[in-house]
């Protein structure tokens, strides 16, 4: 029997910003007394992330060599087990590959019978280079925001208030449910937005 | 799961973790060869067709880190510089470059083209590579 706790999946397109804007948030939460963890996961034979988050001091399992959503799917149910089982996380963040669908992980996630009191879907959105992700993968882009409770509009530094409107409205009619937050992760602005959106569904909110 | 995301993304990826020691080079010199590095490969991808998903890379040494990131080239180089101390000696490279429509093989021939730059700073060996000397 494992203690309640929150699973919080930040998916995204490559380069969106998803750990940047993750440890982020696990420093505040960490912060705030909860016990983190997070599972990272990368593409190829070598973890960039995972050093980093390590480097910044969070405590993170990395699973390398292929995407969590299809060739390591059996591999992240087995990692979340052990850190649901011996860390007793307040919550788990899980970054997948840039490349992962998020409706895929959330099978894995509901058939690993782990025990969760609650869910969040975070998309990472690029907001300088939207238009041409869906443009030139629009497969990934669409279904990477279909599934998810909250889009983070990210890098709102790099663009005009013209570009950023189209990306929202996007983003918002591709997944019309979701609610759309923009914010810039390098600078910490907005992210306390997604921290009062994360927190409250760790006191079980929606 | 029967779809694999990289061949649906139609993506190629490298990633190698690279030892370095007798750094010659001071802290801001050092930043500026890895980021020369990391554009060089970019740009070459680039050329080569690919969309650049991401090339990233993070050093570290007993001095701390420095990571650093390029998802379009228009934006240049993206660095966190984490390093304390002037001198880093020895340490490691993680390196990872993820591209759409470029095959692993040539992404792999495209990274490992550019590492020669690094012997401006250092001498350096990429780990499963064998070699006679001490690391």
């Amino acid at each position: 029997m494992t203690e309640a706790m929150i699973i919080c999946l930040i998916s995204g397109f490559l380069g969106s910003g998803k750990t940047t804007l993750m440890i982020d948030l696990g420093k505040r939460i960490g912060n705030k007394g909860k016990r983190v963890a997070i599972i990272v996961n990368e593409v190829g034979e070598v973890g960039v992330d995972g050093a980093l988050i390590d480097a910044y001091g969070l405590k993170s399992v990395e699973l390398t060599e292929g995407c969590i959503c299809c060739s390591l799917s059996g591999s992240l149910q087995n990692t979340l087990r052990v850190v649901a089982n011996d860390f007793k996380a307040d919550i788990i963040f899980i970054e997948p590959t840039g490349i992962a669908l998020p409706s895929k992980i959330n099978t894995i996630i509901r058939t690993s019978l782990v025990e969760h009191d609650g869910r969040l879907g975070i998309c990472v959105v690029d907001a300088f280079r939207a238009p041409r992700i869906y443009q030139e993968a629009e497969l990934f882009f669409r279904r990477q925001i279909e599934d998810v409770d909250l889009v983070a509009v990210n890098k709102i530094e790099l663009v005009g208030p013209d570009q950023l409107s189209e990306v929202e409205e996007l983003v918002s009619r591709l997944n019309p449910k979701a609610q759309v937050l923009t914010l810039s992760a390098k600078e910490g602005k907005g992210v306390d937005q997604v921290e009062s959106r994360l927190m409250s569904k760790m006191e079980g909110g929606p | 799961m029967s779809e694999d995301s990289k061949e649906l993304a139609d993506a190629g990826s490298f990633g190698m973790e690279i030892h370095f020691h007798d750094n010659r080079c001071k802290k801001e010199g050092f930043v500026k060869n890895l980021a020369g590095m990391i554009t060089n490969i970019s740009l070459e991808l680039e050329r080569q067709g690919g969309m650049i998903g991401h090339v990233k890379l993070i050093a570290q040494t007993e001095g701390g880190f420095v990571k650093m990131s390029v998802v379009d080239t228009r934006l240049g180089v993206e660095t966190v510089d984490e390093l304390r101390e002037e001198k880093n000696k020895k340490g490691t490279i993680k390196l990872m470059a993820v591209v759409l429509g470029l095959k692993d093989e040539t992404v792999e021939e495209t990274v490992e083209g550019s590492l020669p730059l690094l012997a401006g700073c250092m001498d350096y060996h990429v780990r499963g590579h064998d070699c006679d000397h001490d690391h």
